[in-house]
């Protein structure tokens, strides 16, 4: 092949390589600059998710209060199953019984919880349950105040990307385990504001797999209202929102 | 330029440019997933800072599209060198980030061929420099001898050599 003057013998003549080379380099060039534009282009015409980084599985060790049959559940809590089989799928801000599972004894018989970049809906309520995490709604505002996780943070999923929330000062990026939840299924929400999260240096984030609407199904607590005021939701308002 | 080179040197071209023209394929289609997938093989590189949302969605897409233009203009032999220079710069950058993310003991896909891992592990191990150093020397194989036979180069290089022949036959006949 020959670049450069026409007719010049490449590889002949010192100016003539030199020549080439450049023309080499110069084609190289606008191939690249051709293949970022179009590249750009496409990005802005083409929306796509950035998902959180690949997260280690970590194992949370439970604490070991209360009955075998009640894993961990707070003392002066009512015994496990009282508070969710005839309960109102909503209380008021505090912690909430039920059956436990999922949990993996650990060495000695200390149970614990293997957290991955997912996790079930048991994990969650049993992180829940012993307050071992911080719930994030990941929602928007309207579906969050018609009815969120008790205690569950509220996160703007429009803002987060430029605004440190507030919530998050109080966390150690370390060492906090968060939960982030949205609707269930295959919403995207959870994943923006997980990565975001990651990128404000969160090392332990986890999204509830199955999100709001199976944790409201499964009869677990549930409140009303604006962020930072949770509420004890109506009995009326149970069956709604989400 | 013996036949036998230049026939070698069609051989590398077309494996090459249609390696490449493959990997964009499967990182830009189907348009639902696979720029996803590909968007997650680079931020699990964790190459790029974490505030830099907007350059991992741009590589996402321009790295297929660099790598599909190059590899469509090796395959019709139109700027064949250039085209592998570019490919090549690639591969070499490619080969720095793995070494990177072994270095540190990450543990991510690669990304490199979508869903698909033809020559290694789905996991980034040294087999992946080994994949990349072996088309980066395929790369300049091509940078250095040309595109071979059957390229639009060597068609555009022999038309040249004919006109300019004519072009001095013309300007003998002139000066008689």
């Amino acid at each position: 092949m020959a670049v450069g003057r026409p007719g010049a013998q490449p590889g002949t003549q010192p100016g003539a390589r030199r020549g080439a080379a450049a023309g080499v380099i110069a084609k190289a060039l606008t191939l690249l600059l051709l293949g970022v534009g179009v590249g750009a282009y496409h990005s802005i015409r083409t929306p796509i998710t950035l998902r959180m980084t690949q997260v280690e599985p970590t194992t949370v060790p439970l604490p070991t209060s209360g009955s075998g049959s009640s894993v961990g559940a707070p003392a002066g809590e009512p015994p496990a199953g009282e508070a969710n089989a005839q309960a109102p799928p909503t209380v008021a801000g505090g912690t909430e019984a039920t059956p436990s599972g999922g949990a993996d004894p650990g060495p000695g018989g200390t149970a614990s919880l293997v957290l991955g970049e997912y996790i079930d809906l048991d994990t969650a309520r049993q992180l829940w349950e012993h307050q071992l995490a911080e719930f994030i709604d990941a929602r928007h505002l309207d579906e969050y105040v018609s009815g969120h996780i008790t205690r569950a943070q509220w996160s703007d999923p429009r803002t987060v990307r430029s605004t440190y929330p507030e919530w998050a000062n109080y966390m150690d990026p370390e060492s906090s385990i968060i939960v982030i939840y949205c609707e269930g299924g295959t919403c995207d929400a959870s994943q923006i504001a997980g990565q975001q999260l990651q990128a404000y240096g969160f090392k332990r984030v986890h999204i509830m797999r199955e999100g709001f609407l199976a944790w409201k199904a499964a009869g677990l607590a549930v409140s009303v209202g604006q962020p930072g005021a949770d509420e004890p939701a109506e009995p009326e308002h149970a069956g709604q929102g989400g | 330029m013996r036949q036998i080179e230049r026939v070698i040197l069609l051989v590398l071209r077309l494996a090459l440019g249609g390696v490449f023209l493959w990997a964009a394929y499967v990182k830009l289609w189907p348009p639902a997933s696979g720029p996803q997938a590909f968007a997650d093989s680079i931020k699990g590189f964790k190459l790029l800072p974490p505030e830099g949302d907007h350059l991992v969605t741009l590589a996402t897409f321009a790295v297929p599209w660099v790598e599909g233009l190059a590899g469509a203009v090796l395959v019709l032999g139109l700027w064949s060198r250039a085209a592998a220079l570019v490919l090549l710069l690639n591969l070499l950058a490619f080969i720095a980030a793995i070494v990177w993310v072994l270095e540190r003991g990450i543990s991510t896909k690669c990304g490199c061929f979508g869903k698909f891992s033809p020559f290694c592990p789905e996991q980034i191990t040294t087999c992946n420099i080994v994949q990349n150093a072996v088309l980066g020397g395929v790369a300049l194989v091509i940078v250095l001898r040309g595109g071979g036979l059957l390229s639009l180069d060597r068609e555009a290089s022999r038309r040249a050599r004919r006109a300019s022949k004519r072009d001095g036959e013309l300007a003998v006949l002139e000066a008689k």
